[in-house]
């Protein structure tokens, strides 16, 4: 049996506005293993971003634990949250969030700079990846220079560079038309098939979840389906 | 990195840049008035060997050639009273005059100078370590012989580019300066001063039998005061005297007080500088929240980032420092020309030191980091979900 990637238990977010208690998310229990593709669907506010932030390490849990390929991340100092983030997580942004002073080549090796890679390997690594996401020739564009697919596209790779243990991807075709989401979710298909990527992909879009092996409904904080 | 993001709004980065540049260039143009003068002082204090000035009353100054010309002048037959003093070793009267030069157009030829009529052993006795770049010194022949012999300062000859055997641009009383030698650069006042025989001169102004003060030099100089005191009260009514050390005194104040002011306007520089950078280093750094955001959800730590942000204005106030400095030395030069022109000092000169222009890249530097510090602080305490969430 493949080893777990993602192990939340008993996972809850509070949050207090207005005075009043908000379960943002509500003791949740979540196993990912290698290779899962699980997609999450479930109403605005029903807790889906927050889940994906506290498995992502940018926020953190106010009850419950989470052990992340194997790691406990209680008790872990920011700085080594950082590196955990750098070297185990990919993320994957709804509006690429990619670096508009960089090329499509250097938001790729980004990552890599600041993970110590060599610069030579850097730039291997992220004409290989850029290669493989469809974009062999649009390496020494700016993000402005492309088109939102496109940039979606190099969003991944940056997400893939330091070989991360799981993708997480909040609304990642959210930006995109319909022709383009579809080869975006392929993308995250291909990604799962060929590497045997774990990835965790948040969206409203039926199609888009459909390419998930695994499809999790979110409502008030907690999953209430999980096929 | 932190140079391509200074990049990204280049109008409001070379604004900012050009805003700071001209705080230091202020700092370092005021600054060089007092390097200036402080350099010409020193330089001529080490040179100068009389101990006591004697000046008529009503004159304005610190000596000569520091003394103003006011019109102000003695009896030359007071000289031998004074030298008749106890404990006074020598007496050399002189008759100093600022003398305007120039064709009238107002190019850097024009300006003026200070004329200096000395006795034939002043420079011997009491400027010894003076030395002749060419040419010669004042000899007891150039006197009285119906020429106006001179030996001009370095700096006079190089702005007027006189040459030995040359004339200079003008006439005194009817006669024309005839270069007979040109003093090597002491860096000091010296090298802005005329000299002519004494009487060549009293004749020229048709002044003969005045004097505009005498140096006095003293065989006991602990008793130099009093011997000050002594020729003050030969003649009250006529002049008084100035040890060299009140003359130290005076300028050390006036030195320490100029740069105290010079001082609070670069404070000011300083703090206008901070605040201008700190502004543009906050708009930059709000503008790129969702950004530092996702850099953070990358795993860049926060000190990563906060350098960023530091390194970016510390570039902005580098920057601003080195054109700031090299504006510094163009206004230095304006006020030069400017207090030659208007002001009628030839002997007062600003200067930019290597050590000024140290001081203004330091308070450019300073500003760079201080205007940093608080940005960069600010935005990597920021929650790295908000941080995300940023519009």
């Amino acid at each position: 049996m493949n080893e777990l990637v993602v192990e939340a238990r008993q996972l809850s977010k509070v949050y207090v506005m207005g005075g009043e208690e908000v379960r943002a998310v509500d003791s949740v229990d979540l196993e990912m293993r290698k290779g899962d593709f699980v997609s999450i669907m479930g109403p605005s506010g029903s807790g889906k971003t927050t889940l994906l932030n506290l498995v992502g390490c940018i926020d953190r849990p106010t009850s419950g634990g989470i052990r992340l390929d194997g790691q406990d991340l209680a008790g872990l100092k920011e700085v080594e949250l950082d590196r955990l983030r750098m070297r185990k997580i990919g993320f994957v942004f709804q509006s690429f969030n990619l670096m508009p002073i960089m090329t499509a080549l250097e938001n790729v090796m980004f990552p890599m700079e600041m993970a110590g890679v060599p610069r030579r390997e850097q730039v291997r690594r992220a004409t290989e990846l850029l290669t493989w996401v469809g974009l062999p020739k649009r390496l020494n564009h700016k993000p402005r220079e492309l088109s939102a697919g496109e940039n979606q596209r190099v969003g991944i790779a940056r997400a893939l560079a330091n070989g991360p243990a799981i993708l997480l991807a909040d609304e990642p075709t959210g930006n995109l038309d319909s022709k383009t989401t579809k080869e975006i979710s392929l993308l995250f298909r291909q990604a799962n098939r060929e590497q045997g990527m774990t990835i965790m992909l948040i969206t409203h879009n039926e199609a888009v979840a459909g390419v998930a092996g695994r499809l999790l409904r979110m409502r008030d904080g907690r999953i209430v389906s999980d096929s | 990195m932190a140079l391509r993001n200074l990049t990204r709004r280049r109008t409001r980065t070379a604004l900012t840049i050009l805003g700071v540049a001209v705080a230091i260039t202020f700092t370092v143009g005021l600054l060089s008035i007092t390097e200036g003068f402080m350099n010409g002082f020193n330089m001529s204090a080490k040179e100068r060997k009389e101990d006591i000035y004697v000046l008529p009353k009503g004159a304005r100054g610190l000596g000569s050639p520091l003394l103003v010309s006011s019109g102000a002048e003695f009896s030359e037959q007071r000289v031998q009273d004074i030298g008749d003093v106890l404990n006074v070793k020598a007496v050399y009267p002189f008759y100093t005059r600022q003398i305007y030069f120039g064709d009238g157009t107002g190019s850097v030829m024009e300006g003026f100078f200070v004329l200096d009529g000395v006795t034939p052993d002043f420079l011997v006795d009491l400027r010894p370590s003076l030395e002749v770049e060419a040419g010669r010194l004042l000899e007891q022949g150039d006197y009285l012989d119906d020429q106006l012999n001179v030996v001009v300062g370095a700096e006079i000859a190089r702005s007027v580019k006189l040459q030995v055997g040359q004339t200079l641009p003008l006439e005194v009383g009817g006669l024309v300066p005839t270069v007979i030698g040109i003093l090597k650069s002491t860096g000091g006042l010296d090298d802005y001063i005329v000299y002519a025989p004494l009487q060549d001169v009293q004749q020229a102004l048709d002044r003969e039998g005045w004097v505009t003060g005498a140096a006095v030099t003293v065989t006991d100089p602990t008793t130099t005061e009093e011997t000050a005191d002594a020729i003050s009260n030969l003649g009250s009514e006529e002049f008084y005297c100035q040890t060299s050390e009140q003359i130290a005194g005076v300028v050390k104040n006036l030195i320490s007080m100029a740069r105290a002011i010079h001082l609070s306007v670069a404070s000011i520089a300083l703090l206008i500088g901070v605040l201008f950078v700190l502004s543009t280093m906050l708009m930059a750094v709000s503008e790129r929240t969702k950004e530092i955001g996702t850099m953070r959800a990358l795993g860049v730590h926060r000190i990563t980032i906060f350098r960023l942000i530091v390194t970016e204005s510390l570039i902005t106030g580098v920057l601003a420092g080195g054109i700031g400095c090299l504006g510094g030395v163009g206004l230095s030069k304006l006020i030069t020309w400017a207090i030659h022109k208007f002001a009628s000092a030839a002997f007062l000169q600003a200067v930019v030191s290597p050590r000024l222009l140290g001081f203004g890249l330091l308070i450019a530097v300073l500003i760079g980091i201080l205007a940093g510090l608080y940005p960069a602080w600010r935005i990597t305490k920021t929650n790295i979900v908000e941080a995300l969430r940023y519009e």
